[in-house]
């Protein structure tokens, strides 16, 4: 619905260019036409100013001056967006013609309030991206920046206007729960007007300074300037504004700091995609209260009926526990309390754990000096660190993932009776020796961990590799198993789950498998030395190969599997 | 409420194993609200009719249709519509009654305040209130089969497949199935069950169907049979005995004694 109210005002912007009254039709266009000259304009002239700036100054200073200039820049938008943010969220939430309209349709609010939201966002951030965007990317054409630097900079640029754009929602909304709508607008006008003064006041004051500034520029060395532009601009509140997290990533990425890069955009990225949770979070509770008009008063009485209904569900679905394992994940649920129920079945699944964890700490030395005694182009303890915790997780999981059709022996006919998709029922048992062969795999990472110290970027990278792991060989596993389970009433279903050839094949499999992932991360890690990557490009690189292994393996492993359990016959 | 919509239909159904036929050429129409016996020799393919038109087998020749939808081409379409009691009730043992009650709740895509209240419902009827948090595997036999068939009957299907179901089951249990089973009649459900029990074919069966070496030698409803077979005035066993050839055995044995 979102979708199609989102390509809807597309339509209708379309639709201005070609079919409104020819005077409008050409104010349209000579307002766009004006937009592209100013976007090229601003695009040429910073591009020259930046080589002019990095071809006359030290490249320190130049940096210096670029960051300040870029905190700035940002912290202007951001500061500018929440003053007019209120004012633009209190017309497109509560005053807009259409909303109305979207009120009497079958629209949830949420949607209503999703799709006002991002009309809001645009309508706040356009002139900006208009004069700010050419200026950003003429930072990365005269840097030469890898291309990743473009799509990192729209987000950057997207999550540095959402955050001031839904404070203005979050204070809108808030407002018009005391004052009504078209009042608070006045009185936003009002503050808009003073805090438009304001900025009178600081040009004047600005440029006075600049003026006795120049002369004493010219008299100081490029470190007295250096130390002097840092003194006078690089404020410690900075850091703490979310414009300065978007603003250092883009320097931080143009600076090659790619740690200073990540954090500063995890930062920035999370604190938008919260505050936009919120804002949905939230408006459920207040969006409502400002709708004043009969039509809105009567859309708000069946929101407050639809909420009281919603409630009460929810208090129903609390009392009869989670949804996330209901239905066919309900098999799951099954599985792990057979499994936790059956002393003989968990001592299989988690002896390789201790087996592997007990033989890792007699055999290998603790203290492997950062490279081995042979040179690798990565320290040997990355390396053991790495995929130890891999094969553990393979042992593991041929106890888990083979086993999980044999495993519901003689009592299979209960799901194949069960009106379930088969792909669905396969889909569970993948999940279920995923969570476990993943369990196990961490434990021993986190062991590792603390032996070998890798660092926090290798924990984490070493996890998703779990994760990936044990869903692949999960799949493998999970379709050896349907074609040789094992249901004979003769062979006790607890003692043989899967037959002797499946659990060979099985076996076979793994160890192709294991060959496959880590010539992946292998091969990767290798040409990242080779080419100088850091490992900020090298992982997303591997993750995203071994995720496409994966999904070839699923795609392919599981048809033949649904084929296979279809076909299968209960005969005992 | 009983309707005459047909609730299962098999056309043709042939399953075989090398040449042996189990079951051959089987064409049954059984309506909603019906209570159909099914009954044969043992061997006779009574347990492969039923795994054939439950999807377990899959036939070698010909269709099966529950509710109209054909368990081979709309298998979930035909599963959601019935609830299979088999002989022997092989359930979740490591689970506590009240575990695989939810367990076939869920898998039926239940809402879950529908499968406690069902749980509440079918523990009382089946007497094992007080049993619910007890593993499966401290249950009697006939403990486990009341559970299974709590487990086919939480759905509130619309075809029930019972295949021996009082075997094992105290007389009070067995009571509560047979009232269980004239009572889902009664609102629409068809009942197929296969027994060797032929008191209860007989005192609860709209119809029979007789089935030997894999062929359907006779259905209908008492008169029918007896017109049939030889037994004018006879009872279902009579009527049975003489229709699968039984009764010569009867006199070898006669004979030898």
């Amino acid at each position: 619905m979102l979708s199609l109210l989102l390509k809807n005002r597309l339509n209708t912007l379309f639709l201005g260019y070609t079919r409104d009254e020819p005077k409008k039709k050409t104010g349209r266009i000579i307002g766009t036409l004006v937009s592209i000259i100013i976007f090229a304009l601003i695009l040429y002239y910073s591009a020259r100013f930046i080589n002019f700036i990095y071809g006359r100054l030290d490249t320190g200073l130049a940096n210096t001056i670029f960051d300040i200039a870029l905190d700035y820049i940002f912290l202007v938008i951001f500061i500018f967006i929440i003053f007019t943010g209120i004012a633009t969220s209190l017309y497109i939430l509560y005053l807009s013609k259409d909303l109305e309209l979207l009120l009497t349709l079958p629209i949830k609010y949420r949607t209503v309030f999703i799709y006002k939201y991002i009309e809001a966002l645009i309508a706040n951030s356009y002139l900006f991206f208009i004069v700010i965007m050419p200026f950003l990317i003429s930072y990365g054409i005269t840097a030469k920046l890898p291309l990743a630097y473009y799509p990192m900079m729209i987000i950057v640029f997207i999550a540095v206007v959402s955050i001031p754009t839904s404070f203005g929602v979050l204070i809108g909304m808030a407002a018009v729960r005391l004052i009504n709508p078209n009042r608070a607008k006045e009185i936003l006008a009002f503050i808009g007007g003073l805090f438009g003064l304001l900025i009178w006041l600081s040009s004047q004051f600005i440029a006075r300074f600049g003026e006795n500034l120049a002369p004493q520029l010219k008299s100081m060395s490029v470190e007295d300037i250096k130390a002097y532009v840092t003194a006078v601009f690089n404020k410690p509140f900075l850091k703490f504004f979310p414009s300065t997290w978007g603003s250092n990533s883009l320097f931080y990425l143009h600076d090659g700091n790619y740690k200073q890069f990540g954090l500063n955009f995890t930062l920035i990225t999370a604190t938008s995609i919260l505050l936009i949770f919120l804002c949905i979070a939230i408006s459920q509770r207040i969006y409502y209260t400002g709708w004043s008009n009969s039509s809105q008063v009567a859309a708000r009485a069946g929101f407050k009926s639809a909420r009281a209904e919603k409630e009460r569900k929810i208090d129903e679905d609390r009392k009869y526990g989670r949804s996330l394992f209901s239905g066919v994940n309900y098999i799951i649920v099954k599985d792990l309390k057979i499994i936790f129920r059956d002393a003989r079945r968990l001592l299989n699944i988690f002896l390789p754990l201790f087996m592997f964890t007990f033989l890792f700490f007699w055999t290998f030395s603790r203290n492997i000096n950062e490279r081995g005694d042979i040179a690798f182009f990565l320290p040997l303890k990355i390396l053991i660190f790495l995929f130890f915790p891999l094969i553990v997780s393979g042992f593991v999981n041929q106890n888990i993932s083979g086993n999980s059709i044999g495993g519901e022996g003689l009592q299979f006919w209960i799901l194949k009776i069960s009106p379930v998709h088969t792909k669905k029922i396969l889909r569970t048992k993948i999940i279920l020796s995923s969570i476990l062969t993943v369990l196990c795999g961490s434990i021993i990472m986190v062991i590792f961990y603390f032996v070998y110290k890798p660092g926090l970027g290798y924990l984490i990278f070493g996890l998703i590799l779990i994760i990936l792991f044990s869903w692949g060989d999960s799949v493998i596993g999970t379709s050896i198993g349907t074609f040789f389970p094992v249901f004979k009433p003769s062979q006790s279903s607890n003692r043989n789950n899967i037959s002797f050839i499946g659990g060979m094949l099985n076996l076979v499999l793994f160890l192709i498998y294991i060959l496959f992932f880590a010539g992946i991360v292998i091969g990767i890690l290798f040409l990242a030395n080779y080419l100088n990557w850091s490992n900020l490009i090298s992982f997303p690189i591997i993750i995203a190969m071994e995720v496409i292994l994966n999904l070839i393996l699923y795609n392919i492993l599981i048809n033949l599997s649904v084929y296979r359990l279809n076909s299968l016959e209960w005969k005992y | 409420m009983a309707d005459n919509s047909i609730a299962i239909e098999t056309f043709n159904l042939t399953k075989k194993y090398g040449s042996l036929a189990a079951v051959n050429n089987l064409n049954l129409k059984i309506k909603s609200g019906e209570i159909f016996g099914f009954l044969g020799p043992n061997g006779a393919g009574k347990t492969t009719t039923i795994k054939l038109m439950t999807g377990l087998l899959k036939p070698t020749a010909g269709t099966v249709k529950i509710m109209g939808n054909d368990i081979q081409e709309d298998p979930l379409g035909a599963k959601k519509n019935f609830g299979l009691i088999p002989e022997e009730p092989r359930i979740y043992e490591k689970l506590t009654g009240i575990e695989f009650l939810r367990f076939m709740g869920n898998i039926f895509a239940m809402d879950r305040k529908e499968i406690e209240g069902k749980i509440k419902e079918l523990l009382k009827v089946f007497d094992l209130t007080g049993r619910g948090e007890e593993l499966i595997q401290s249950y009697s036999h006939g403990m486990k089969q009341k559970m299974a068939i709590a487990g086919a009957l939480i759905h509130s299907p619309k075809v029930l497949f019972f295949d021996e179901p009082t075997v094992g089951l105290d007389p009070k249990s067995a009571r509560v199935i047979k009232d269980i089973m004239r009572f889902r009649a009664k609102s629409g459900v068809c009942i197929f069950m296969s027994t060797h029990i032929l008191e209860i074919a007989e005192r609860m069966c709209d119809r029979v169907g007789i089935i030997n070496n894999g062929e359907l030698i006779a259905v209908g409803n008492m008169d029918e049979l007896r017109k049939v077979s030889k037994e004018k005035e006879g009872n279902l066993e009579e009527i049975f005995l003489q229709l699968t050839g039984e009764e010569e055995d009867i006199d070898i044995i006669k004979s030898l004694t």
